[in-house]
């Protein structure tokens, strides 16, 4: 008998660990646009060498024994942020300077820096890190603002540099010297931006995206971030601006597009054929909704089924946070013309009868109601349901095709299960008390 | 008794307890033919709800229990008859006699020309048409749909039939009445283009007769109403109500 109760005790528990888990799955997660990522390389030499013509009498005239300067240097920076705000990032950066003088003196110069960062949601943060020069590692800590640092660009530039001069070359040499310059220049960046869509993942749930965004194209091959007074030019056709995987921007601007809830998509701004460019992205989610009403004859606490042949109502409205102008980019003004309105399928007073779709609704009367959010396709199906039942209201029947009943198919159309109920009192209580 | 016989039991009897009870739209759908009928829910009719309907009821044209070969012939060709109907084109092996308007509807009468059957089909509000006064005529004129046809044989035996437009997965209903000597005799059943019904009752002398029988579109309950002595339907279902 032990074991029957230990049996049923597990049950229970497993039940109530289910519930727990179920309870979290549901909690909707906020949508968001952020930056996902970014990595910055930077490498490059430089090797000036001059010879000089001076004499022992200082006449400048040609000799080969007075001796040569050449200064090199080397950078090499490295990047990486990543997991968005909140997250972390690192960078070291070394650079070396060698110089022989005419004489062939050689002196030598080097640093240096390790860092880790942190930023918060505000893009504040702090870095922690070391620093060097060449002999002595000294600790840091600094107060750092993300955007000082990141420059929202595509890079993949090289700008090497391979001249000679002599006297006869006066851009290089106003003193009559002879030298050549060798530098390498390689810079890679790349900033991720990504959205979160939020939600819970509803299969075939899909909600309505708003993207926009604005690449300017850098032309100044040396420019690092904050590109302050780097030249560029914008990318003013904005069909060339590809939002990462979803697809290019109308010539408008703006790309709309339905994306499922609780999936993470790419979308920094891509442009083909451009080496070098920073940008702007944004996106915005629209939400969509569907609200049923009743009116109880018997409102709770009541389980009065009529009041006399008043036997109450049921009616719904879909609703959007797009505005009517959005909302006719994809539905017909014929469906768009139900959104935010109550609307609601009757009878002119009888059992059997024309039906009709009130439009609006005039009953006021609410004894309950309840918003569903729903997705834009829901919404779009909802829409149909409701236009085509008001062109072709067909024939009321309180048993079979009833206001109540009708609630259920509109919710159905709009991917919301509402009690498969008839009379709006028992509706009215199902929606109350269970959903 | 062994201890795992009786968690077995425990679990049965949840089971049992589980298929005895009755779908909740059932019991909602019941009670409200027990309001609306009044006194007749009480004596005249008696109601059963079956979460399950057996299969010898399923809703479909082409049950034999439910329908007879002649019956499931004419009532799987009325979305057909009837798809490509306008004010002067008329069902296949009719031609148009007379296209009429009166008040707010089209009247286009047909004649077979095979038979000497007929067709009037109305388009629009029906009320001037069904003026009769009777209780049939007052149900008919308040029917909605998309338009109304009456099929008539030289005895005066035929069917009444009411036509809506399709919803938004392409299935269109229609009130089907069968009439013999002027009044409703027969079948009345609400069916859908794809083959279902919805209800169905037979009359006799323009009242219901036997039993009447309901199925629910969202779920695979059946209602069945016993009819003990014939019922004027068409005054219950003329009966006002605010829903």
């Amino acid at each position: 008998m032990k074991k029957i109760f230990l049996s049923i005790g597990l049950l229970f528990a497993a039940a109530t660990v289910f519930a727990t888990t179920q309870t979290k799955a549901n909690q909707d997660k906020p949508s968001r646009v952020f930056m996902s990522c970014d990595v910055q390389n930077l490498n490059s030499t430089t090797d000036h060498y001059e010879s000089v013509y001076e004499n022992a009498n200082g006449d400048f005239i040609p000799d080969d024994d007075d001796g040569s300067s050449e200064n090199q240097t080397w950078v090499n920076y490295n990047h990486v942020w990543a997991d968005a705000i909140g997250g972390a990032g690192s960078e070291f950066n070394n650079w070396q300077n060698d110089n022989w003088d005419w004489q062939n003196n050689h002196t030598s110069t080097a640093g240096g820096m390790n860092g880790n960062m942190e930023w918060d949601w505000t893009g504040w943060g702090g870095e922690v890190g070391d620093s060097n020069d060449g002999t002595t590692i000294t600790g840091f800590t600094n107060i750092l603002w993300i955007w000082d640092i990141i420059g929202n660009e595509h890079c993949n530039v090289s700008d090497p540099v391979n001249t000679n001069w002599d006297n006869a070359n006066l851009d290089w040499d106003d003193d009559g010297d002879r030298g050549s310059q060798h530098d390498t220049y390689t810079r890679t960046a790349d900033t991720v931006w990504h959205i979160q869509t939020g939600g819970k993942a509803i299969a075939g749930r899909l909600n309505l995206w708003q993207f926009s965004g604005s690449v300017w194209e850098i032309t100044d091959k040396r420019a690092v971030p904050q590109f302050s007074g780097a030249a560029m030019r914008e990318i003013t056709n904005k069909t060339q601006i590809a939002i990462g995987e979803l697809g290019s921007l109308k010539a408008d601007g703006n790309l709309w597009l339905t994306l499922p809830d609780n999936v993470e998509k790419d979308i920094t701004p891509k442009v083909a054929g451009k080496d070098f460019y920073t940008f702007n992205v944004s996106g915005q989610k629209y939400k969509s909704y569907f609200t049923v009403y009743v009116d109880m004859p018997g409102p709770p606490p009541s389980h009065s089924t009529h009041v006399g042949t008043d036997y109450g109502h049921g009616w719904w409205m879909l609703g959007s946070d797009a505005s009517a102008n959005i909302l006719n980019i994809f539905i017909t003004t014929n469906r768009s013309h139900f959104i935010n309105e109550q609307v609601g399928y009757a009878d002119h007073g009888h059992m059997r009868g024309p039906g009709v779709l009130r439009d609006p609704e005039t009953n006021t009367n609410i004894s309950v109601t309840k918003t569903y959010e729903i997705g834009f396709n829901n919404l779009t199906n909802g829409l149909a349901f409701t236009q085509i039942l008001h062109d072709n209201p067909g024939t009321y029947n309180v048993f079979l095709n009833n206001c109540v009943q009708n609630c259920v198919k509109a919710g159905a159309a709009a991917g919301v299960t509402l009690p498969n109920d008839t009379k709006p009192e028992t509706f009215g209580w199902d929606i109350y008390l269970n959903h | 008794m062994k201890p795992q016989s009786l968690f077995i039991q425990l679990c049965l009897i949840f089971q049992v307890c589980n298929l005895f009870g009755q779908d909740s739209n059932l019991q909602d759908r019941i009670s409200l033919l027990q309001e609306l009928f009044g006194a007749n829910g009480k004596t005249n009719i008696s109601i059963t709800g079956l979460n399950i309907c057996p299969p010898q009821y399923t809703n479909e044209i082409l049950n034999t229990n439910l329908f007879t070969t002649q019956e499931q012939k004419v009532l799987s060709s009325i979305f057909l008859k009837y798809q490509n109907i306008t004010t002067n084109s008329g069902p296949l092996g009719s031609v148009l006699a007379s296209l009429t308007k009166s008040n707010s509807c089209w009247l286009a009468h047909f004649n077979y020309t095979n038979s000497d059957s007929c067709e009037d089909i109305i388009f629009g509000d029906r009320t001037s048409i069904f003026c009769g006064g009777s209780q049939y005529d007052s149900y008919m004129a308040k029917s909605g749909g998309k338009f109304f046809a009456k099929y008539r044989t030289r005895d005066n035996a035929g069917y009444d039939v009411i036509i809506n437009a399709p919803d938004m997965n392409g299935i269109s209903t229609a009130f089907f009445v069968q009439i013999k000597d002027g009044c409703v005799n027969g079948l009345s059943v609400t069916l859908h283009s794809d083959g279902r019904c919805n209800d169905l009752l037979h009359f006799g002398n323009g009242k219901a007769i036997n039993r009447w029988l309901q199925w629910d579109e969202n779920s695979s309950g059946l209602i069945k109403v016993k009819i003990k002595t014939p019922l004027d339907y068409f005054k219950y279902m003329n009966q006002e109500i605010k829903m």
